[in-house]
Formats: C-alpha cells, structure tokens, sequence
C-alpha cells in the first residue's frame, strides 16, 4: 500500500479518533494500522506488534 | 503500483516455442489481436499462471495443469511449459519464473500429479527464499483481487451478482472489493484489538479476584468473560458453517446458471456440429479436386521436352514435304508428264526440273509417319495447375482449420452439457433449497449470539467500570490497559464503517464518469448509484433506477466498476482483458476502447479482430496506443506472436 494511500486510512481513523476517544493518542492509533499494513496475512504478528505498540504508548505516560 | 513489463511463455498451450511479449514503459493500452484459438486466453492465463501457480478455464474452474502443456509437443513426448513474468511493485523490479516438468521417472505424464512444480523469484538482486515466495507474491498480488486485473467477457458477466442480496457469489465479489480497497486493514485492526482487550480483560479479573477488596467483582467479571467466550466459541462454530454453506450454495448457484444456458448451449453445440460436418464434406470435394488437379501436375515436368521434341518432329515434317516434292519432279520427268498439273511436259521444263532435283528425294510414306508424329506429340495437353493447387491446398487448410476450432468448442461445450443433465440439475435445485433454509437458520443463530455477546460485553463493561470506581491502585494498570484496548477497538469499528461509505461514495463517483464516458446513451443517464454490496444501479437523469437493463448496459456497468476500482483501490495495476466486447455494440466497443487508457495506467487488450479492427483501434487510441501484436497462426497446435508496431 502506498504512502498516499495508508494516509487516506489514518485519515478517517484520525477523524474518528477526535470525536470517539480524543484523549487516545494519534500515534498508537498509526502504529496499529502499521501493524496491520505490515502483517496482512499474519494474526500473530499483527497482535503482537500491536501489544507492542500498546505496551510502549502506556509505559510512555501518554 | 504493480506493472508488468514482460512476460515469456514457453510450450504454454499454442506457444510451442518461447515466445516474448514486452510491455511498453509508459502508461497506455498495449492490444494483441488473435483469431480463435490462436492464444489469447492462454497469454491471460499465462499471467495468472506465474502470480498464482494456477490457470483458469471455462466457467472459472481451475485448470488441469497437464491441459496447459502445448499439444504439439505432447506429441513428441516433450512435456511440460515455463513462464517467465517480469514486473515492478512500487519500484522494485521483481522476476519471476516457474516451470512444471514431468516427474523423474515419468515418461507420459497423464494427470497434474504426474509434474513437478518449481518457482524462482527475484526481488531487486536478491533470491526470494522459497519459504516466503507464496508470501511475497501474496503482498505484491493478493489472489482474491486477481478478478479486477485479470479478466475476460465470462467474469464481467458475474458483477450483476452485486445487485442481489442472496447471491453468494455477490457476497464473494463484495468481499474482494473491499480487499482491493483496503478495507481488511481496519476491519482486521478492529478484531485484534478485540481480541487483545479480551486478553486484557481476563487480566483484570484475575487480578481483582486476588484482591479481597474486588473479589466478589472478579469473579462476577470472570465469569461473564467465560460466558462470553462460550458465546464466541459458538458463533465461531456458527460462522464457519455459514463458509462452507455458502460456499456450496455459490458452487450450486453457479452450477445453476450455467445450465440456465443450457438450451443456449446445446443450440451452438448443435449448430457448430453441422458446421463441422458441412466443413468436412466440402473439404472431400476440395480433395478431390485437389487430386485430379494432381493428376496432371506431372505433364508440367514434361514441358520442355515435349517442345524439344515437337520442334524436331516439326522440322522432320518440313524436311519430309520438300523430299516428297523432289520426288514428284523426278517421277514427272522421267514420264513427261506432271500428274499433279495433269498435262505433258515439254523437253526445256523437264531439262529445269531435273537440274532442280537433288541427291536424296522423300516418299509419301516419310511424309505421313513424321506428320503421324507432329499430330502425336501436338495431342499432348500442358496445362499449368500451380495456381489451382496452390489455391486448393490453401482452402484444405482452411477447412482443417475450421474443423478443429468447432471441435475445440463442441469439446468445451460437451464438456460444459456434460454436468447439466435432468437428474443432477433437478437433485441440485433440491440441494440448494435445502442450503438456503440451513443458511437462513445459521444466520438467524449468529445474530442471536452477537446479541448475547453484545450484552455480556456489556455486562462486563459495567463491571470494569466498578472496578475502576473501587480505587485499588494495583488494578490501576491493567484498567488503562484494557481501556486503551477497548477504545481503540471502539474506534476502529466506527473507521471500518466510516471508511466504507467514503470509499462508496469515490467508487461511485467515478463508475459514474466512466459509465457516461462509455454508454452511448448519456443524455438519458445521470450516472450510477451503489449499493451496500458495491453493486452499481443506473440512475436516470429523471432520478429513477433503471432496474431493467440489457446485456450490453450490464457490461458496460461491470466495466465502469472495474475502472473505479482501481482509481481508488490501494493496490493499482495493470487491466488485463480478454475479448471483453462480446456483448457490446459497435459503438460501445468504441467508447470503451476510447475510455481504456483512463480505467488503468497500464492496460492489455486482447482482442479479436472481427470485435474491433486495427485500424478503429489505432484511431481511436491514438498515442495511448502504445505497442501492438499478433498472435499468428504456424499451425493447430502452434501459434507465433509477432510485434507488428
């Protein structure tokens, strides 16, 4: 997926994230579609990025 | 961006020997035309060979692999074909090669299992390991979008599906609509941050119930987690036998429509029998001429010399008639008396006419045989019949060829009747009754237990919202845990919905553009409306849906959804299409031939010529019109493709 096009996703999920959870963090929200973007046919993998990209979002006091 | 730059095949079905088809650099339509038979089918299929490993016949099956083997070759005992693709994803050249050969130790091979398969990538300067080669082509090429790229008239056709809401194979495309635009990225950020937030969860409870403060919380909170999960476990079960119904009810409804053409069929069938049989008794005639002008192609050889013997015998004449007329002087002057003149001749004539004769006089009987012989030879007829033998073998070759194109089809078409017989259609319109109830029911059960999930989530919700209100610091972390989880899932979900309409709302805008640009109708329509399904309805330019349309709109719809996919799909590509004209008019065929080069960057026409001629092809493509070939006829079994510009 190109980079144009990975923004058209974050963009809608960046809508979303300013009226559903505006105290949730943009970047995590990013990461997780990179997780995915990343591990298309791959559940493990994407969780565990995931959990990953959690894990580091609460640890970092955000 | 996905873009072929070349492809060779080799003992591929018609290409006997490799052949080589380069894909021009710079965006526009590259055509190949071929007759019946010659290869086009093949050359689409030799694409989805190499991404996919697999070809695909009539009625979307897949192909026998030993079926792809070209025949000429099998004859010989050379078995087996190579497929050499060359492409750019995002930049990166890849090259990729696979080969099927008969096994060690298998001589005649006779079915796919008697061949080995082997493939090689390349990916910049680097070999693919083999592990990841399936993986790999998978990203650059995901086989469930393969539809919009790759396709011919009888695809085209399955798009009406997206307009019925029962339709399994409409259920099919849809998904793969929303592969190609990216949807499963959401959808697949949602179900595992679900996933992870039930983890979370569990988490919680095991941690409150070790608190004597939120035991009783804990284990309230564990046991709606249990229930929950026993819910999960069956709608999964649920869910799984809703694949496999579907999945027969999509076999069957295709089995069903194919024998809806049934009479259709067996009328070509029938028709192209009559043809063979009428093909095969003039080709008796033309033999038969063939050989009785055969029969005096030999006097041919005997050109020269017979004129050689005609001009001596011609001479011998000559020579005979001025001997037989010495002869009659001599007997004149000897008598004194011409017989021809029949009057006496005086001394002086008969002094002149003896001075006139010479040593060796003829006879009447030297006359008659050299005459005799001139006459022989003069009865000898040359006709020259290398202009009817040419033009009789040329026409055999013609009917031959006509033969074997109808037994090509009358084979597909018996093959196609073979499945439709009363007893098994009858036995599978039961069958699919049968599975549509059972459908009705598994889906009724997944509702009811989404409900009961939903409410035991909300059970739990509440629960961890007392939790949180109890204020016991070491639960603190795993609360914002399972939050964070829980809202991002949250979000996602209403993405997955969001992005969705979005995306419709793009896909019908330019379906719309690219139906008004292809129909020939445009001041009656306004454009396209879609539908949940992603199914495209005409709209007329009074507002009203136009629910009855002809076979001609319905390719013309297809076509327009096939170009909007790929102007808002993530994954771009080229658009290979195979004779997709056969439905359509000739002055739709020329909107859409027009409209080509703005459905993808990169897009291969294989076309038939009877469909549309060279000539309406260059003009209308102008210099979009980047490269041309011709599939060229070597024989049956052998076919040559040539660059022709």
């Amino acid at each position: 997926m190109s980079t144009t096009e990975l923004q058209s996703l974050l963009s809608t999920v960046e809508t979303i994230r300013q009226t559903l959870a505006p105290t949730l963090s943009a970047e995590l929200l990013q990461a997780i579609v990179e997780a995915e973007e990343g591990n298309p046919e791959d559940d493990v993998a994407a969780m565990r990025a995931i959990d990953r990209a959690v894990k580091t979002y609460l640890t970092g006091g955000e | 961006m996905l873009k072929l730059r070349s492809i060779e095949v080799a003992g591929f079905g018609p290409f006997a020997e490799p052949q080589l088809l380069e894909f021009p650099d710079r965006p526009g339509v590259t055509v190949v035309y071929g007759e019946n038979m010659r290869g086009k089918t093949t050359l689409l299929n030799a694409i989805r060979f190499a991404f996919f490993g697999k070809a695909v016949g009539r009625g979307s099956r897949t192909a026998k692999i030993h079926a792809l083997s070209n025949r000429e070759l099998a004859a010989q005992g050379q078995f087996g074909f190579s497929v050499a693709l060359d492409f750019e994803h995002d930049g990166v050249r890849y090259e990729l090669h696979r080969e099927c050969r008969p096994r060690l130790g298998v001589e005649k091979p006779e079915g796919d299992a008697d061949y080995d398969h082997d493939m090689l990538l390349r990916r910049g300067d680097a070999i693919v390991s083999q592990e990841v080669c399936d993986k790999t082509l998978q990203q650059v090429f995901p086989g469930e979008v393969s539809r919009f790229f790759l396709f011919d008239g009888e695809l085209l056709q399955e798009y009406e599906e997206l307009l019925s809401n029962e339709s399994e194979t409409g259920r099919r495309i849809s998904a793969a609509i929303e592969r190609i635009l990216g949807v499963p990225i959401l959808k697949r950020a949602k179900m595992h941050l679900t996933l992870l937030s039930e983890d979370a969860d569990r988490e919680a409870a095991a941690a409150a119930s070790k608190n004597k403060k939120t035991e009783m919380l804990g284990n309230a909170l564990r046991s709606a987690i249990d229930q929950k999960k026993a819910h999960q476990d069956e709608l999964a079960r649920l869910e799984a036998e809703d694949v496999k119904l579907s999945g027969e009810k999509a076999d069957l409804e295709r089995y069903l429509n194919s024998v809806k053409r049934y009479a259709a069929i067996l009328a070509q069938r029938n028709e192209a029998l009559a043809q063979r049989e009428a093909s095969a008794t003039l080709e008796l005639e033309v033999r038969a001429d063939l050989q009785r002008a055969m029969s005096d192609a030999w006097r041919s050889l005997l050109v020269g010399r017979v004129q050689q013997a005609r001009d001596l015998a011609q001479q011998d004449v000559e020579n005979q008639v001025a001997g037989l007329k010495l002869d009659l002087r001599l007997q004149a002057t000897k008598a004194g008396y011409c017989e021809i003149c029949d009057r006496a001749l005086d001394e002086e004539t008969c002094v002149r006419l003896r001075a006139s004769i010479g040593t060796d006089p003829g006879s009447t009987d030297s006359v008659t045989q050299a005459l005799s012989r001139l006459n022989d030879l003069n009865r000898f007829q040359i006709r020259d019949v290398t202009d009817v033998v040419k033009q009789l073998t040329k026409r055999l070759q013609e009917l031959r060829l006509e033969q074997a194109t109808l037994s090509d089809r009358i084979g597909d078409w018996t093959s196609e009747l073979s499945d439709a017989d009363p007893e098994t259609m009858r036995r599978s319109q039961a069958s699919y009754a049968e599975i549509t109830e059972k459908l009705v029911h598994v889906r009724i059960g997944i509702g009811a237990e989404k409900k009961k999930i939903d409410e035991t989530d909300e059970s739990i919700q509440r629960l961890n919202e007392k939790l949180a209100a109890a204020g016991v610091r070491d639960l603190a972390a795993t609360q914002r845990h399972r939050s964070v989880l829980r809202s991002a899932a949250d979000v996602f979900s209403a993405a997955v919905d969001r992005y969705k309409a979005d995306l419709r709302q793009r896909v019908e805008a330019s379906a719309s553009k690219l139906f008004l640009a292809m129909t020939t109708e445009k001041k009656d329509y306004a454009g396209l409306t879609i539908s949940e399904n992603y199914g495209l309805t005409i709209r007329h330019r009074d507002g009203a849906a136009e629910d009855l349309r002809s076979a001609g709109a319905e390719h013309v719809v297809a076509l327009a959804l096939m170009g909007a996919l790929q102007q808002n799909a993530p994954l771009r590509g080229p658009i290979v299409m195979d004779s997709p004209f056969g439905r359509l008019d000739e002055e739709h065929t020329s909107n859409v031939v027009r409209a080509l080069p703005s459905m993808a960057d990169q897009v291969v026409l294989l076309v038939f010529e009877a469909e549309i001629g060279r000539d309406r092809i260059r003009e209308l493509l102008g210099p979009k019109l980047r490269r041309e070939y011709v599939l060229d006829y070597v024989s049956a079994r052998r076919t040559k493709l040539t660059p022709i510009r």
